[in-house]
């Protein structure tokens, strides 16, 4: 089976400090992958990192959402598929939604509970509601490859699984950062545990319990 | 140990670092200050302020008594007035918005900058005088003569704006490919507040404007308010600047860009359509020939001894009239610039000082949006009638207008800073002018562009700056000397603003900011 992602002994560092710290890490295709660790412990910039390496495979859902306020729901999602049509046809979007487009992001937007906010400008969302659209434009690009970056951290517990299942089953290989301890142990085959800038742990799932994914924390 | 003494001193060299950059800054607001209080008063011994008039506290005496006594002898005829002057600027401001966002969009590019900056260099009611020639006293000309300097400002600002907003999508590098579908679905959206809330601002901007074009006999309100001036009739002035202010005080309350094609509809039937003049057999005649001096309209010249004789003829009028008009132009700037800065700091230090006194906080209040909704072209034109012809009353007009305007601003970021309490003037010194001078003498820059323009424009009331060479060459139907001083007057604006954006960028970092918000 080939590489999907391939890091060895990487380190990189900004002027006054290290964030990654020879890092050795591959994973391949069909894997999901959760990366746990404190906050600062390089977590994000492990995912940047992967990112370069597969950028047209890859669907990156990053931590601040970047959405666009002022336009709705609907057509922050539409934006995921924007190099994907004509000019003219993202200008007739903005004044009437594509119905093929609609129908497909609606399916979506109710897998992800969202549906009744569909036509609403997200800055009158709540930080739940922002962070399943940012999910749900991420997913609308219909990638082979999923990089989350926390994506579920402002959600209830309830929610939190049910957009990671919908995140998990719509792609083949799923790389998520995850604070959620519990969720990380339920939902993924591997952990990759990461403690100031170094893998501190890369196992199976099955072979971890909750207290060795503690130990990053103290 | 030898860590620790390594420590304290990169403590030290950035303790120190901070300090002399703390104080350097400070010394060169102090200086530039200086430089421009000097500049004013040095100017000032070799400039015309003297008072004129053989009675102007009467003369004040009875504007104010019909200030307060307005009398209307015919008030349809003022409500057509005020209908006409809304009507001028909304289809003028809603024609130079199209325009001007179509211009934003390739802002860019260079011969666009350029053609932009050009345009806007040129004052409304010089537009007004040229469009004049061509259309005659009518509606197209009053639109025009917004339309066209308002699309180049909005051209700029609506690019200031987008570069402001630069958005980061990380994840979806690919949408940069599109650029039209990146700047709809990207850049536009966010943006679109910050335009709509300049627009509306413009449209407040675009009947002052419409109003002073009046005062060049178009159909607004400046029409009569300059006739009744001019027959002493006080109380209907009063009456009509009155209206005026109703009508700027209630644009919040009415203005709703929603309504804005309905309002429009309503405006285009009200003009009086005849009024719409396209004459493009005049048009054609003024470009190709009006504007050209005779020497070079000759049978048979070739190219190079055009450019030849059209040099000899503009040295000898900008030496005539052309360096006079600019030294006494700069001349009232820099006085205006430098009578404005000080009688913002005395307001600021007012309003601070009193605002314990809900009463007189709002008499401060009232007093600054009355004098920053007159344009200064109005209270130039008053201040002449009572001061007499000198650069006095226009220095007065610049720097009541544009210091009303700054200290409104500077109040506005105190209260965003929650900075309005000054328990003395000592307190006042040392709390709040420091925390707003930067961008004080930023906001100063700014205006000091405008106050050029202005500056220029008040010569047709008779100051002596490039403005009145320019009407009197209109007047004499001289379009060629016309034309060439207004080039003239263009290139000094644009000199100026270069300087004038430099400066404001030099003292804080927010120079944009501050010029597209207003």
């Amino acid at each position: 089976m080939r590489h999907l992602f391939k890091l060895t002994d990487y380190s990189l560092s900004y002027p006054d400090q290290p964030v990654l710290v020879d890092v050795s890490l591959s994973i391949e295709q069909g894997e999901k992958v959760a990366i746990v660790g404190q906050s600062g412990a390089g977590k994000s910039t492990l995912l940047n990192v992967l990112f370069t390496q597969q950028p047209d495979q890859s669907a990156y859902c990053v931590q601040d959402r970047e959405l666009i306020f002022g336009l709705s729901c609907y057509n922050n999602i539409y934006l995921a598929k924007l190099a994907e049509h004509t000019a003219l046809q993202n200008l007739l979007n903005l004044l009437k939604p594509n119905p093929r487009a609609l129908q497909k992001i609606t399916v979506l937007a109710q897998q992800l509970a969202i549906e009744d906010k569909l036509h609403v400008s997200v800055n009158k969302l709540s930080g739940g509601q922002q962070q399943r659209v940012a999910v749900a434009r991420a997913c609308y690009q219909q990638k082979p490859v999923f990089l989350g970056d926390e994506p579920v951290s402002n959600l209830d517990a309830l929610k939190a699984q049910q957009v990671l299942e919908v995140i998990l089953n719509s792609h083949q290989t799923s790389i998520i950062a995850l604070h959620d301890r519990h969720l990380a142990l339920q939902y993924f085959d591997r952990i990759v545990g990461l403690k100031a800038g170094k893998i501190a742990i890369d196992k199976p799932a099955a072979k971890l319990c909750i207290d060795d994914l503690d130990q990053l924390y103290l | 140990m030898l860590n620790l003494k390594k420590h304290s001193h990169q403590l030290n060299s950035k303790l120190r670092h901070t300090a002399k950059s703390i104080s350097s800054d400070g010394i060169k607001l102090r200086n530039f200050s200086l430089l421009i209080l000097a500049a004013g008063v040095l100017v000032s011994f070799f400039a015309d302020v003297e008072v004129h008039a053989s009675e102007p506290w009467l003369h004040l005496q009875l504007m104010l008594q019909g200030l307060f006594t307005p009398s209307v002898s015919n008030p349809q005829s003022l409500l057509l007035d005020l209908l006409y002057t809304v009507a001028v600027a909304l289809i003028g401001v809603s024609v130079s918005v199209v325009a001007g966002f179509l211009l934003s969009l390739c802002y860019e590019h260079y011969l666009v900058r350029l053609c932009c900056a050009f345009f806007r260099a040129i004052h409304e009611l010089f537009w007004a005088l040229i469009f004049l020639q061509i259309f005659g006293l009518s509606v197209t000309t009053a639109i025009l003569a917004i339309a066209i300097p308002y699309a180049c400002t909005f051209a700029r600002v609506f690019h200031d704006i987008y570069q402001q907003s630069q958005v980061k999508i990380t994840q979806l590098s690919q949408i940069k490919r599109s650029k039209i579908s990146y700047f709809l679905y990207v850049q536009l959206p966010q943006t679109l507040p910050k335009m709509q809330s300049y627009l509306r601002y413009r449209f407040e901007c675009g009947i002052r404007t419409s109003a002073v074009l009046g005062f060049v006999g178009l159909p607004t309100i400046g029409f009569h308010l300059e006739t009744a001036f001019k027959q002493a009739d006080y109380s209907f002035a009063g009456a009509l600047l009155i209206a005026f202010y109703l009508l700027i005080a209630s644009i919040k309350y009415w203005l709703k860009l929603y309504l804005l094609p309905l309002y429009l509809s309503i405006a285009i039937y009200v003009l009086p359509s005849s009024d719409f003049v396209n004459d493009s057999e005049n048009i054609y005649r003024f470009f190709s020939s009006d504007i050209w001096p005779r020497v070079v309209l000759g049978e048979g010249l070739s190219v190079l001894s055009i450019i030849h004789h059209y040099s000899q003829w503009f040295a000898a009028l900008f030496m005539s009239q052309g360096v006079a008009g600019i030294f006494n132009t700069l001349m009232l700037s820099m006085m205006a610039v430098a009578t404005t800065a000080v009688s913002c700091v005395l307001m600021i230090s007012l309003i601070a000082s009193i605002h314990q006194y809900w009463l007189m906080q709002k008499i401060a209040n009232s007093l600054l949006l009355i004098l920053r909704s007159t344009p200064e072209y109005i209270l130039a034109f008053v201040l002449l009638l009572i001061i007499g012809p000198s650069m006095l009353p226009a220095v007065v007009a610049l720097s009541m207008h544009n210091s009303a305007l700054i200290s409104f601003l500077l109040q506005r970021n105190l209260e965003e800073k929650y900075l309005r309490k000054a328990t003395g003037f000592s307190d006042y010194l040392y709390k709040i002018l420091p925390q707003i001078y930067p961008y004080f003498i930023s906001l100063l820059m700014y205006r000091a562009e405008i106050i050029l323009r202005e500056s220029a424009i008040l010569g047709v009331l008779g100051v002596m700056t490039l403005g009145f060479y320019i009407d009197s060459a209109f007047e004499d139907l001289r379009f060629d000397r016309a034309f060439a001083l207004l080039f003239i007057t263009a290139v000094l604006n644009i000199l100026v603003d270069q300087f004038s954006r430099k400066m404001q960028l030099n003292f804080t970092q927010q120079g944009i900011r501050v010029r597209s918000r207003d």
